[in-house]
């Protein structure tokens, strides 16, 4: 049992915030204490179903039987539960509950008064979809599960509830499927999240740190999506899903390379298409990775290799241009990393301004004032774009960072560098695990397989990707 | 992480120390042959590259470090599409078939007149002959001679191609 709940106790908790309120409501002979905070609570609702059956309908001779009677549909609320201490009335009032404490009474009475005021489902603005459910996961936690629930109508679909963060308190569910998920997986989820040691669980990175342990690489060990079917998919393939209250997006877990190159709108067509798009897309991966290392290596150091008309072309072109290829590949790779983040920082409309100049018109000038050659500008512009096939964002950003690793191998040791540099890179893959799964389990012929075709919808199995 | 950034390190070490077996030149600064024509002048072994390319030697080896030597940059002849050997030179051809910076993909020509390597560049790419040295090569390991297709400059300066 905490500290008990008195006026005084829950007015020093909260101190002078101004968005804190007080009133005082006569009922019969007794007067309460009425608590909500302003913002998260609707007005109306605590006018209509506290405040107005408080003082009309609610008589009694004891403070006690006042209580109960409230607690028993007098004062018509949907939901209606009491704070047995201090820590729990604070944390009703914190979720949106208006706190009522009736004199001599050891526990509150907390009423639900959540206010519906809500940016609410949108369309997904990162994946996108064309026949796929449009309803995107929001900042509010409930929300999502209410939407989780539509596409999934069955009392199988289970969510775990925890608070994490000690400053933040943020509602976490874990969302899993009886019967489908590893019970060891979501209470292994559920203990980690519960013995989480953090202020703060408000950025998806603290989410995904807390939850893989903050490992040194730039892969992910989490995915994430916005879309609902998306969600629900995977939560129906054994895997577990995260909610945050405030973030509008899911957490799926765990995840492997075959996971984070597969995209939702797979699901959408029929799987010869699938399968195709799906080659395209680990083509894609490839070229973005090792298209600039591989210029560098053939134009700085294999020359050999290219074939002789290009070659020419490539020399011709690079008449006049005083920098060295391996400078005008990395000084490119560094501006198109620039040119994004700019994109990123500034609104949408300037966004794509930044976008056309730089990429266009800086582009063109360059070439044409001889700063650098159309070949190296090419390569990294195809490496740029082939990165953008990729689905999954944070895999796609782990790619930039070894693309210009290899490209720096291939720059101080061609060809060896980057079969050096890739080495590694497979190397490093292999030894990731997430939630105790090999980053390349799907590609092992232990797995059986497929995890770049898709198979067909009827003969895939349980957990297939 | 560590055990890649050392890996990483390492490769990058033995780049900058010049341990590995290739070496940097950056394509911007080749000097291409696309066509190479030699000649025995006075004794003398005469190549020519075309664009102030060319060496003189008394053996093959003097005459490509001298072309080398006095390139205004990285000679490459990993481009040479076509090489003409002229005249007496044609008793170079085991010199030829042995140098190991020429593609086996090269055409080989016996050459007639004055031969230029521009002009020869430029007629040989519309007219290509049907010998290289990967097919010479194979021919004297089977012991078969392979006559050469002829390249001709007449008089009015224009090229012919004659098949052997």
């Amino acid at each position: 049992m905490g500290e008990p709940i008195t006026d005084r106790a829950i007015r020093e908790a909260f101190g002078d915030t101004g968005d804190f309120v007080v009133r005082n409501v006569e009922a019969g002979r007794w007067r309460l204490r009425v608590y909500f905070i302003d913002g998260l609570t609707s007005g109306g609702d605590i006018s209509d179903f506290v405040v107005k059956p408080l003082s009309r309908a609610l008589e009694g001779a004891k403070s006690g039987e006042l209580l109960e009677r409230a607690l028993n549909g007098a004062v018509y609320n949907a939901v209606a539960e009491t704070a047995e201490d201090l820590d729990a009335a604070i944390a009703k009032l914190l979720n949106g509950f208006t706190l009522v404490l009736f004199p001599g009474e050891c526990v509150a009475l907390a009423l639900e008064t959540k206010t519906s005021v809500d940016r609410g489902p949108g369309e997904p603005e990162v994946e996108n979809t064309v026949k796929g459910a449009r309803d995107a996961l929001c900042e509010n936690m409930r929300i999502n599960t209410g939407m989780l629930r539509r596409h999934m109508r069955s009392p199988d679909l289970r969510f775990t509830q925890v608070v994490a963060g000690r400053r933040t308190k943020t509602n976490v569910s874990v969302a899993w499927v009886k019967g489908v998920t590893d019970p060891r997986l979501v209470e292994r989820t559920v203990e980690r999240l519960k013995g989480l040691e953090i202020d703060s669980l408000a950025t998806p990175a603290s989410v995904e740190e807390s939850l893989t342990g903050s490992r040194r690489t730039a892969f992910p060990l989490l995915q994430y999506t916005e879309r609902t079917d998306r969600f629900i998919t995977a939560l129906l393939e054994g895997r577990i899903g995260v909610l945050v209250d405030g973030l509008p997006l899911g957490y799926l877990a765990p995840v492997d390379l075959g996971r984070l190159m597969s995209s939702p709108e797979d699901l959408g067509r029929d799987y010869v298409s699938a399968s195709a798009i799906r080659v395209l897309r680990y083509a894609a991966l490839l070229a973005s990775l090792l298209l600039p290392g591989l210029y560098v290596a053939m134009a700085a150091f294999h020359q050999e290799m290219i074939p002789t008309k290009l070659l020419l072309a490539i020399i011709e072109s690079k008449e006049s241009v005083p920098f060295p290829t391996i400078l005008e590949v990395l000084g490119l790779l560094l501006a198109f990393e620039i040119l994004q983040e700019a994109g990123l920082q500034l609104p949408q409309s300037i966004g794509q301004t930044v976008s056309i100049i730089g990429g266009l018109v800086v582009g063109t000038a360059a070439v044409e004032a001889k700063l650098i050659s159309p070949a190296p500008l090419i390569v990294v512009s195809v490496a740029g774009i082939c990165g953008f096939a990729l689905p999954g964002r944070d895999f796609a950003d782990a790619i930039r960072i070894w693309r210009l690793l290899l490209a720096v191998l291939a720059s101080v040791a061609g060809l060896f560098g980057l079969s050096a540099g890739f080495l590694l890179l497979v190397g490093h893959l292999a030894g990731l695990r997430s939630y105790g799964k090999g980053y390349l389990a799907p590609f092992s012929k232990a797995s059986g397989g497929g995890a770049v075709l898709r198979g067909r919808l009827a003969q895939r199995k349980e957990g297939a990707a | 992480m560590r055990r890649l950034m050392l890996c990483a390190l390492a490769v990058i070490a033995a780049g900058l120390l010049g341990w590995l077996p290739a070496t940097q030149k950056d394509v911007g600064d080749l000097l291409p042959v696309q066509a190479l024509v030699v000649a025995v002048e006075d004794g003398e072994i005469v190549l020519d590259g075309g664009e102030d390319l060319t060496g003189r030697g008394t053996d093959w080896a003097a005459a490509m470090e001298d072309l080398r030597a006095t390139a205004p940059g990285e000679a490459f002849f990993g481009a040479a599409g076509h090489v003409v050997l002229l005249g007496e030179a044609q008793s170079l051809l085991l010199d030829v078939l042995g140098e190991r910076e020429l593609r086996p993909a090269a055409g080989v020509y016996a050459g007639d007149g004055e031969i230029e390597a521009e002009g020869a560049a430029e007629f040989l790419e519309a007219h290509e002959g049907e010998v290289t040295l990967q097919d010479l090569q194979a021919a004297a390991l089977e012991g078969e001679p392979l006559a050469l297709p002829v390249l001709r400059r007449g008089a009015d300066g224009r090229y012919r191609l004659e098949h052997g």
